[in-house]
């Protein structure tokens, strides 16, 4: 691996349906002013800044062009990583890769998304212009066909998947930042939720969220002078896989784009058994199936023993390993930043800056993106740098 | 939760984007569109390398990074690997108005193809889709060369 | 010096009007097919691969997607910058850097002929202030043709003279959509788009693609008999308000290229650098680039050109493929840039091939009137 690299600070805004007080430049601000806050540092020190999003849910071209100078991009190396919902991780990645290299030594990434600027369903509806178009029924109909082949497969029950709702929505509620925070939702008040697509309830599917998340990157001298507590980069690895849902065999059950990527970010580090050695995993999940389907593919558990897990509350917030303190994408979602908010709350575990929501003596935090139909990326922090 | 500041007379400025493309359809796309129109039939391409024939046809299998070689008609019967039912009035790409819900969807497993193909499906009612179910391409009797031309899949006793 | 990453391998589309014979999977798995190819590589030897392509102009959502199958990315690591594909270059350039990779493929694809160019490029513009106005990239060009004209006395027969000499190289070129010689009268006679702007001083509607394959230090060597090394490399964004910027004064392109120049160890770019390739949609950009990274005083450009200086044979010569004026999209001109960099310092440009060519600059930019700005620096 190149050189060292940590994290130093993170910073989001706090999400919500629609911010209508601040425009997508100033959302991005918030944000990065956040990080440098929560950095000590001052935007002058940035070398690059990188950008995630995805333009066309809010009808933009180039939105760094515009949004750049919010993330402190003037008169700096900046560009845009636009990789569907992996965005927020892919951008992490490629902050990190800016500090690893040695050409920058402070790197600010910056995901962001205000999707009541635009209309998200008409963007998700630009697929395939000769195939996929017609039919547009947008992120909720694929997965619910995935879920009805994965429900088969594994057996999971509807309670199941309610109760991964359940805990997402109450753990936001420890989260200042997170979008729905919802202390008295019940395994009932998921299941009578409007139906979208069956068996899929509105409330087992994540939102759209305007907001933005600023993660900095600093080289390893820097971040052992102004970082008590630095979150080191110990792995970050992306798999793409088919862009055709019908050629990916029981999507939620195989996804193997996740599980190879997690196999080599282990395998790099030499973490043999993730449920035990993780302290903490911020994994992303859009919708509460592919949650249980995750605790499988990341080995936290054999095949069919997902649902198991959130049954006995191993993931819970005092189980043995904590999944999404933050409340997850279930509870926060805008696109271009839910992969960097994965990333930055496993970073802020590490730091201690958890407030409520803190995981106690948190050494080693995984962080997980997903996109499109099967591309993934997995990132692993560590306290210690090797 | 609006914990937004307090509340002044904001402006939202309203822009419409009305931008006009021409895709190029590509000589899988033309001639399966050709064949679907024409003949009324629905073709896929077979990978030389690993033998799967793909849905809808295309220059290149992804997964053996080859050329697609022979052509393959599949279909139009095929059996439903996964389907759901969707509660919410998506519009119908082409007629342009939102589909009466609910209505089915599924991934359909055309005979004599290794993909299936995410399409409507006749029957709505949930407690009457399965995996495993067999169903048929009804095509439109006046057809366009688009994947309108497939109306839906119907279920079938088999 | 000890450069760390090579390019071992390049591929280039014909540019053409309209690619409508065939869909962008084609084209594009055909120059990754090339570029692999002159690598001596196959998919296995691909650690990671990152394209170039923009949504809105591409008609489509992550419209990256659609080439999955043809860039060799099932099962691999790939990201994109939305942006010019010098941009990800650098992106993949980093990655090697980083330890991530050892072999990158870098991919810019475009099809300008799909949809309308201009009006898309409205939607680049801050909905708040500049887009309503109806700013687009023609008009905000031309304030800026206008700006950078008036302050250093520049005529629009001086633009004129880069469209001249761009069209006489392109005939070298076998890559380029517009082959066709003409005269400066011809291009003062063309109709007037945006004041000083006239079509024959724009960049043509274009549809094409380029692949260039990257490698660390130990992959080169091992790979390629002539590897060619960046030796140095620089980004810097400019401010998004037209108002708020000094157009005539590129203080972006000035600190990537000082940026670039400082990594390669380069004082005197007349003197160092061999060839220029420059991303220049409209004439008078070639003219206010050259000048902002060096290559003339400021005001200058516009001379050095009419001395012959940028032509074949000069003391710099600049875009010898004819640049984007000879037919490039936009997104992909940066990256074909480097493609034609990598040609020359090689050898292997054939009749546009400047002599001795050992050290080369590839330019580009994403944005409007070069917000974005990147410079790349390659040699033997």
């Amino acid at each position: 691996m190149g050189k060292r690299v940590a994290i130093i600070g993170t910073g989001q805004t706090n999400h919500c349906s629609s911010r209508e007080d601040v425009n997508e430049m100033e959302l991005v601000y918030e944000a990065a002013s956040a990080a440098l806050k929560d950095a000590e540092m001052t935007i002058a020190e940035i070398d690059a800044v990188v950008l995630a999003n995805m333009e066309l849910f809010e009808g933009r071209a180039l939105p760094d062009m515009w949004c750049g100078e919010g993330g402190g991009a003037f008169m700096k190396h900046s560009f845009k990583i636009s990789t569907g919902g992996t965005s927020g991780t892919s951008g992490a990645i490629s902050g990190y890769y800016h500090a690893a290299s040695g050409l920058f030594d402070r790197v600010m990434v910056v995901g962001f998304e205000k999707h009541s600027d635009g209309n998200t369903s008409a963007g998700m509806a630009l697929t395939d212009p000769f195939w996929d178009r017609h039919i547009a029924a947008a992120a909720i109909g694929n997965f619910a066909l995935s879920v009805s082949e994965y429900m088969v497969d594994r057996g999971v029950t509807e309670e199941q998947s309610a109760k991964v709702a359940v805990k997402a929505r109450r753990n936001a509620c420890n989260n200042p930042h997170a979008h729905l925070q919802m202390p008295d939702l019940t395994i009932k008040d998921v299941l009578e939720s409007p139906m979208l697509a069956y068996p899929v309830h509105r409330l087992e599917m994540c939102p759209q969220s305007d907001g933005a998340c600023a993660i900095i990157f600093a080289s390893e001298e820097i971040a052992k002078k102004r970082c008590p507590r630095p979150a080191w980069v110990r792995a970050a690895v992306t798999r793409h896989d088919h862009i055709y849902l019908g050629e990916v065999k029981n999507r939620l059950s195989t996804m193997r784009s996740l599980r190879e990527a997690a196999r080599v970010a282990y395998e790099t580090v030499g973490i043999k058994e993730p449920l035990k050695e993780f302290d903490v995993a911020e994994i992303y999940d859009p919708l509460t199936y592919a949650e249980i389907a995750w605790y499988e593919a990341l080995g936290f558990c054999e095949n069919g023993e997902g649902a198991g897990m959130i049954d006995d509350g191993i993931t819970l917030m005092d189980g043995e390993l904590p999944v999404n303190p933050s409340g997850g994408v279930i509870s926060t979602n805008p696109v271009g930043a839910s992969g960097t908010i994965r990333v930055a709350e496993a970073a802020l575990q590490i730091h201690g800056r958890g407030g409520k929501r803190q995981i106690p003596d948190v050494n080693l935090a995984l962080a997980t993106g997903y996109g499109v139909y099967c591309w993934s990326d997995v990132v692993i922090l560590s306290s210690r740098p090797d | 939760m609006n914990r937004n500041r307090e509340r002044e007379e904001l402006i939202r400025i309203p822009i419409q984007m009305n931008l006009q493309y021409r895709f190029p359809a590509g000589v899988h796309y033309e001639r399966f569109f050709r064949e679907l129109k024409e003949i009324g039939r629905i073709m896929g391409v077979r990978c030389p390398e690993c033998e799967r024939v793909l849905v809808p046809p295309r220059p290149v299998c992804g997964e053996c990074f080859t050329r697609t070689g022979e052509w393959v008609e599949v279909g139009p019967k095929g059996t439903v690997v996964a389907h759901t039912s969707i509660y919410f009035p998506f519009i119908d790409g082409s007629t342009g108005k939102a589909r009466p819900i609910p209505y089915g969807a599924g991934l359909i497993q055309l005979d004599g193809a290794y993909s299936a193909i995410n399409h409507i499906l006749e029957e709505g009612d949930p407690d009457k889709l399965h995996i495993g179910m067999r169903v048929e391409a009804v095509l439109k009797e006046e057809r366009e060369g688009n994947i309108g031309d497939i109306l839906y899949f119907k279920t079938i006793e088999e | 010096m000890n450069p760390q990453v090579a390019i071992i391998g390049t591929s280039q589309t014909k540019f053409e009007a309209d690619k409508g014979y065939e869909d962008i999977p084609e084209t594009v798995f055909k120059v990754v097919q090339q570029a692999m190819a002159e690598a001596g590589i196959d998919r296995d030897d691909l650690d990671s691969i990152v394209t170039s392509s923009v949504d809105l102009w591409d008609g489509r959502t992550a419209s990256n997607q659609m080439l999955a199958d043809v860039v060799g990315s099932i099962m691999k690591p790939e990201s994109r910058v939305a942006g010019d594909g010098l941009g990800a270059a650098f992106q993949g350039m980093l990655a090697i850097l980083a330890g991530a990779s050892e072999i990158t493929l870098i991919v810019s694809q475009c099809r300008g002929s799909m949809g309308a160019h201009y009006e898309i490029s409205n939607w680049v513009f801050d909905p708040i202030y500049q887009q309503p106005l109806g700013l687009d990239y023609l008009s905000a060009g031309a304030l800026q043709a206008n700006h950078y004209m008036k302050q250093f006395g520049i005529s629009q027969e001086d633009c004129a003279r880069v469209v001249i000499k761009n069209r006489r190289d392109a005939q070298n070129n076998p890559y380029a959509q517009v082959v066709k010689e003409t005269t400066v009268e011809e291009v003062m006679g063309s109709p007037m788009w945006a004041y000083p702007i006239k079509e024959m001083d724009a960049a043509p509607v274009s549809d094409g693609a380029c692949a260039v394959v990257l490698a660390s230090r130990d992959k080169a060597k091992a790979l390629s008999k002539e590897p060619v090394w960046i030796l140095g490399a620089g980004s810097c964004l400019d401010s998004h308000y037209l108002g708020d910027r000094n157009l005539a004064g590129g203080d972006a392109l000035i600190k990537a290229s000082n940026a670039a120049y400082g990594m390669a160890g380069i004082s005197d770019p007349l003197k160092e650098l061999d060839v220029a390739e420059v991303s220049s949609a409209f004439s008078y950009q070639e003219l206010l680039w050259t000048e902002l990274m060096g290559f003339c005083d400021r005001g200058e450009g516009a001379r050095i050109l009419k001395k012959g200086q940028t032509s074949l044979g000069g003391a710099l010569p600049v875009n010898p493929s004819g640049g984007m004026i000879a037919g490039n999209p936009v997104t992909v001109a940066g990256l074909t840039r480097l493609v034609e960099t990598v040609s020359q310092v090689r050898g292997e440009a054939g009749v546009r091939q400047v002599r001795g060519a050992r050290t080369a600059l590839a330019h580009g930019t994403t944005g409007c009137c070069g917000q974005g700005q990147y410079v790349m620096i390659v040699g033997n």
